[in-house]
């Protein structure tokens, strides 16, 4: 049946909406490939790029930046991982305030906050996570990418049935193939997951770390959280660190890494390298099952009226950490991951005085509580002054 | 190389579906059929357009 002129100026009006529908979701799903910019602080000696430790990896869309604050005094190398798990902000933005607010007095800091940069590409899909979230500053506000747990599909497709971790041969779900704290050591020829983690270790071996700091969140119901998860070699140094925090007032559990869950930092870091393996665990409510509205402002308050209820419900127990309404900010969980690294780093330097890292200008719990969050981020103003990189890579397009 | 020809395949299959549904879109009569040959052509658009 042929159309009327009436139904032809319809589906022209239809044809001209559908186009401008697919133009909004292809720019908005285009704007999750911008990187935020970081502004170095003025520790930061040298910005290199994972590359130039596993060449396979430039131009793969996992290549990213390492950033070195050497204090030019002889003493230990610490390496602080941010964004191995890009979906959990404090991780990532503990890992900017370190490189843009530390400076190192004795030994030398390396600083990865955007490990699996190709994670930070894409959100986890169906979960409804914003795309970004921002902090306002001293300078204005500072957007960052929430991103997805695992390595984009784009790098990484298919997926298999069942990912079988090399070399121990445990065996998880296919998805669990794009996860990049489940691909240590990590293969030369591997995935690009596994050729990431190959980077990394690569890495340590070559500048010879000595303490890794992977920084981490998971879901408040989580029974491991507010944690410092080590390796049986690094048990002494958490140890001492989570007593010294303790003393401070902050909680934190100390957990033994499990020795047959492989593919972890703390774990393969640990057995396939020198370097003293730790992670560390915050509570983040965006990221439980319990959650409820998917918006930046959970994301930087940490107040979810879903996680509310469920603090008060079975005589308290559902949640593994304490919720009121005064939330979980990222503020105070970024302040856990500064304070536990500083603390991290007083225990090495007592137990390894031969290979002492010394810090100073990083911000501790108390101190982003009191100021905030935004008042230890740099900008633009900053970095102009100073004459510093503000853009690493490459930056397209400011959303 | 297998994965290459699936793609060009995947990629001139939805071109063609785009066809038909913008020929569907025009001379349907019936306006439900019309705004849900213009909601279906969102995704494909994308698709083809390699917006990924």
């Amino acid at each position: 049946m042929r159309g009327s002129t009436g139904h032809r100026v319809f589906g022209a009006v239809l044809l001209l909406g559908a186009l401008c529908g697919a133009w909004t979701a292809a720019r908005e799903f285009r704007l999750m490939r911008v990187e935020e910019p970081l502004y170095p602080g003025p520790g930061v000696t040298a910005v290199r790029t994972l590359s130039e430790y596993a060449p396979r990896l430039c131009g793969s869309g996992l290549d990213t930046e390492v950033y070195v604050l050497d204090s030019g005094r002889p003493g230990g190398t610490v390496l602080v991982m941010g964004g191995t798990h890009p979906n959990e902000p404090a991780g990532f933005v503990a890992a900017v305030v370190v490189l843009e607010c530390a400076q190192v007095r004795q030994g030398r800091l390396l600083v990865v906050p955007r490990a699996n940069k190709s994670g930070f590409s894409c959100t986890d899909p169906g979960e409804g996570m914003p795309a970004r979230f921002a902090v306002e500053t001293e300078h204005g506000a500072r957007w960052f990418r929430l991103g997805s747990r695992f390595t984009n599909w784009v790098h990484q497709w298919p997926d298999p049935l069942v990912y079988v971790h090399f070399p121990s041969g445990q065996r998880l779900s296919g998805a669990e193939t794009r996860n990049l704290n489940r691909a240590f050591p990590g293969r030369r020829h591997g995935s690009p997951t596994e050729r990431l983690a190959h980077a990394l270790v690569q890495l340590v071996r070559a500048e010879g770390v000595d303490l890794v700091v992977d920084l981490h969140e998971s879901a408040p119901e989580y029974p491991v959280n507010n944690a410092v998860i080590a390796h049986e070699r690094a048990s002494e140094v958490a140890a001492i660190a989570t007593l010294r925090l303790q003393e401070e007032g902050l909680s934190f559990n100390l957990e033994p890494s499990p020795y047959t869950f492989h593919g972890l930092t703390h774990r393969e870091i640990g057995d396939h390298t020198e370097a003293l393996a730790l992670l560390l665990e915050t509570a983040n409510p965006m990221q439980g099952r319990l959650r409820g509205e998917g918006v930046p402002e959970v994301v930087v308050g940490g107040l979810d009226r879903c996680y509310l209820r469920a603090a008060t419900i079975r005589n308290k127990t559902v949640l593994r950490v304490p919720y009121d309404a005064g939330g979980l900010p990222l503020a105070e969980r970024v302040g856990r991951h500064t304070a536990a690294l500083l603390a991290l780093l007083g225990a090495f330097s007592e137990l390894h005085p031969d290979r002492p890292v010394e810090v100073s200008g990083l911000p501790d719990y108390h101190a982003l509580r009191e100021r905030g969050l935004g008042g230890y981020l740099r900008g633009e103003s900053y970095s102009e002054a100073h004459g510093l990189t503000t853009t690493p890579l490459h930056t397209e397009e400011t959303p | 190389m297998v994965f290459d020809v699936l793609h060009f395949v995947y990629l001139g299959l939805a071109g063609m579906i785009v066809v038909l549904l913008v020929a569907e879109l025009m001379e349907n009569t019936n306006w439900r059929l019309q705004v849900s040959a213009a909601i279906a052509l969102v995704p494909l658009v994308l698709r083809v357009l390699l917006v990924r």
